[in-house]
């Protein structure tokens, strides 16, 4: 048996700017956070994929079981201790016994599974059915244990961070079927905040739960979570006052606080990041030339300074330096124009190209330096806006794209991040990429238990990527927070989210 | 009040043609709404067993007719996108809308008229001249720009407003004013000019009438004249625009919404077409329908109070 119980190291992200010393936490006040999108509830069948408000909230009412410290260790909250089993079939959990939920009925391992296999229902769960694809079920060993079984042995299973999924929103037993279609905008969490008040596309407010099980670490009295759309009003907001941390803003608005000085400003460097996924089933991209060709056109300097403003790292992995995947020297190609135009001239054909870009601002800058990089080597390059949402990701999912801006996710094991998008066979392979190689290093990676041999076998996909290139690499997934100097212990944010749980307020 | 009925009545089909319309437009837009329910990796089988539940297969006008008799009993459906009931999503964001809409038209009124009175009776003379200026300069600054402004230099340099969000006025009323002050004087000071230079128009020509010549030659007061005698048969025009005003502004006040970030019904809807939320789209245009008829209504009622002639 392996024991992934009080600490597991896990390397991850970096955290600058937040110099806050071991000052003793205050209690009470209310924390306002402005952010940009509609907090859509908190049902998996219904919202299938979280925006990052949604998620910011779902995590004051259903922590992590385990939590990250500033030193790169996971250490378990909610759980005892967790044991994977010697064949990797299965993970038994338990869990403290003194959990409540809102509502004050005891989170048992009954309410856990009823969850579980509730989203495994093979007829409702196909928006995120990639996700749970491992899963076979969730037993209840006792009524505070449990045991997570999966359909084949599943080494991700070994990370504390793999619990920290937007699924696990699990509610009290009988819930669900009692509320219907309510269950998503009222939702019942275990976790330290509970919603007193919610208004669509406006705010949601959260109070301390009277039932959580450690009261000594619910510092704030009230958090409210404001929806102010536009980025420029945001971080007026927080010039006014009117609100204390503003989150999801723009590298330049970041670049511009921490120059004023007036503002704490902590930007978390993740893994994952912006890609620039080619569609590898259309010509001319089908062709691995045309792809080098446009890989070496791009001058990762001028999208790091025009784009990002000098606030992300370009990606020459998926992982990044501060992860423990992070695969150095992996061949990703240099901006080299005569390179391009050279590939080009061998493929002996015109290429012409359209980038699909979001209709925004920065969508549309994009498209333009792009565009810019593609036309100086030959290529016909054109860029269409669309706007972000169903419409542009139904046109990616659909294929009808030739090459578009797309994202891979930060999370905290590489099999969430690259089976499904770069699997030959996978459905949410978008590129359409096709290689062998790049799928026995994921089979690899998938199935193997030895975290070394994992770790080979993704840089070796690593290496291949930058071989086939099915998407060109960007911005590192960097995720900005400008507050007010009276606000402490600001989260770390995985995946984006701000975990405002354990923040508190000097005055 | 017979007129009343019948303008009323006639209400009815121009609702019922306008939903019509937008169901049949909805229909045509591209994609499945199925797929944005399940996710678009769902099998067809699955699909399609969706769309026999939802009955998306029958004829459109069956369908319409399913709709309407649900809408007809207060249900609306359910947001595809949050899974709130329509008819709750509409009222919380159209009494955003209608108070926002009252005081930005209240506020446009109270510059509108005595400037309009003022430079309509100083016609041609430097005062009408400088007022006529003030008001193409505000409507040359988009409202993009003058919200920003309003924003910075009331919330945030001297910190008299909240610079975004919005209070129910059951929760703090006094709070709900404030919320609203700078998004109303936004949008109040882009329906200025129009009013202004409306009623001014009608007051020059009023003011060549021979009742007016009348008063004066009585001797009376020029603000006894143009108050008591030509405001009143000046008033058509310009209630005329304020009907057009307030029904655009309950659904178009899209940009003073977003950038003031106020839950409104012109943000919902447009949001809700970007996400492809059809059910939010059909109950939004709807009511924005019926917003569009009751404010025509009340601007023909208006007609007769101010003009009893109009009533026979």
């Amino acid at each position: 048996m392996m024991k992934t119980g009080l600490s597991i190291a896990v390397a991850f992200g970096l955290l600058a700017g937040v110099a806050q010393a071991a000052e003793a936490p205050k209690r009470g006040g209310t924390l306002r956070i402005g952010h940009g999108f509609e907090v859509q509830g908190f049902d998996p069948f219904t919202i299938a994929t979280p925006n990052l408000a949604t998620g910011s909230v779902a995590s004051l009412m259903w922590p992590r079981s385990y939590q990250p410290t500033r030193d790169g260790r996971w250490v378990a909250r909610s759980i005892i201790d967790r044991v994977v089993a010697d064949d990797g079939l299965s993970m038994r959990w338990r869990w403290r016994e003194d959990i409540k939920f809102s509502n004050g009925e005891p989170f048992t391992a009954h309410a856990v599974a009823a969850h579980w296999n509730r989203l495994l229902d093979p007829a409702r769960n196909y928006a995120f059915a990639k996700y749970v694809s491992m899963l076979k079920e969730t037993a209840v060993i006792d009524d505070y244990a449990t045991e997570t079984r999966y359909r084949f042995p599943y080494p991700p299973a070994y990370l504390a961070g793999r619990t920290n999924t937007f699924l696990g929103l699990v509610m009290p037993l009988g819930y669900v079927e009692k509320m219907g279609p309510e269950v998503n905008r009222k939702p019942i969490g275990p976790g330290p905040y509970m919603i007193s008040d919610w208004k669509q596309g406006s705010t949601v407010t959260l109070v301390r739960n009277p039932h959580y099980w450690d009261k000594s670490r619910q510092y704030l009295d009230k958090i409210v979570f404001k929806q102010i759309p536009n980025l420029q009003a945001r971080l007026n907001a927080l010039k006014a006052g009117d609100i204390d941390v503003a989150v999801s803003m723009l590298e330049k608005q970041v670049a511009a606080a921490e120059g004023a000085g007036e503002f704490q400003v902590v930007r978390f460097s993740a893994s994952g990041g912006a890609i620039t996924m080619m569609n590898t089933a259309k010509p001319p991209l089908d062709d691995i030339r045309v792809r080098r060709a446009i890989a070496h056109a791009v001058d990762r300097d001028v999208v790091k300074k025009v784009i990002y403003a000098n606030q992300r790292q370009m990606m020459t992995d998926i992982w990044g330096p501060t992860s423990q995947w992070h695969c150095p020297n992996v061949g990703y190609p240099e901006y080299d124009p005569d390179r391009a135009k050279a590939l080009l001239k061998d493929y002996g054909k015109p290429v012409k190209i359209t980038l699909t870009t979001g209709a925004s601002a920065l969508g549309l800058l994009a498209g333009q330096v792009f565009q810019s990089f593609w036309k100086k080597v030959g290529i016909e390059a054109d860029f269409r806006q669309v706007q972000v949402g169903p419409q542009y990701i139904g046109e990616v999912v659909r294929g009808q794209y030739d090459i578009a801006f797309w994202r891979i996710s930060d999370l905290v094991d590489p099999d969430y991040q690259v089976y499904t998008p770069f699997l030959s066979s996978s459905g949410g392979n978008f590129s359409k990429i096709k290689s062998a190689k790049l799928d026995a290093a994921l089979t690899k990676g998938r199935e193997s238990r030895d975290l070394a041999a994992r770790k080979r076998a993704y840089c070796d996909f690593m290496v291949e990527y930058n071989k086939q290139l099915p998407a060109l690499l960007g911005g590192r997934n960097t995720y900005f927070v400008i507050a007010r100097k009276g606000v402490m212990n600001l989260p770390m944010m995985h995946q984006g989210y701000f975990r405002a749980a354990e923040v508190w307020l000097r005055d | 009040m017979r007129r009343v009925a019948w303008k009323a009545l006639y209400m009815i089909p121009v609702a019922l043609t306008v939903t019509l319309v937008t169901y049949l437009l909805l229909n045509l837009l591209p994609g499945d709404v199925t797929a944005l329910m399940l996710g678009d990796e769902a099998p067809k089988a699955a699909i399609e067993q969706t769309r026999q539940a939802l009955h998306l297969d029958d004829p459109v006008l069956l369908r319409y007719g399913r709709w309407l008799l649900a809408a007809l009993g207060g249900d609306l459906g359910r947001s595809y996108i949050t899974g709130q009931q329509v008819a709750e999503a509409l009222g919380e964001r159209f009494m955003v809308s209608c108070q926002l809409m009252l005081m930005a038209q209240g506020l446009a009124l109270l510059l509108a008229v005595p400037t309009g009175i003022l430079a309509g009776y100083r016609a041609g003379r430097p005062i009408d001249r400088l007022l006529t200026g003030a008001a193409f300069g505000i409507v040359s600054l988009p409202i993009f720009v003058q919200s920003m402004l309003l924003m910075i230099v009331f919330a945030v340099v001297l910190r008299w407003l909240p610079s975004t969000g919005y209070v129910e006025f059951g929760d703090d009323p006094w709070g709900s004013l404030r919320s609203l002050v700078l998004p109303a004087v936004a949008i109040g000071l882009a329906e200025w000019p129009a009013l202004m230079r409306v009623l001014r128009s009608d007051i020059i020509a009023t003011l060549q009438e021979d009742f007016i010549l009348l008063a004066r030659s009585k001797g009376l007061p020029p603000g006894h004249v143009l108050f008591r005698h030509a405001l009143r048969p000046s008033c058509l025009s310009i209630v005329t625009v304020i009907g057009l005003q307030i029904a655009g502004l309950i659904n178009g006040a899209l940009i003073v919404e977003t950038i003031f970030a106020l839950p409104g019904l012109g943000r919902l809807l447009v949001e809700a077409v970007h996400a492809r939320d059809l059910l939010i789209v059909q109950g939004a245009v709807t009511l924005i329908a019926v917003i569009y008829v009751v404010a025509n209504l009340g601007v023909d009622l208006l007609y007769a109070a101010i003009d009893p002639r109009i009533r026979r």
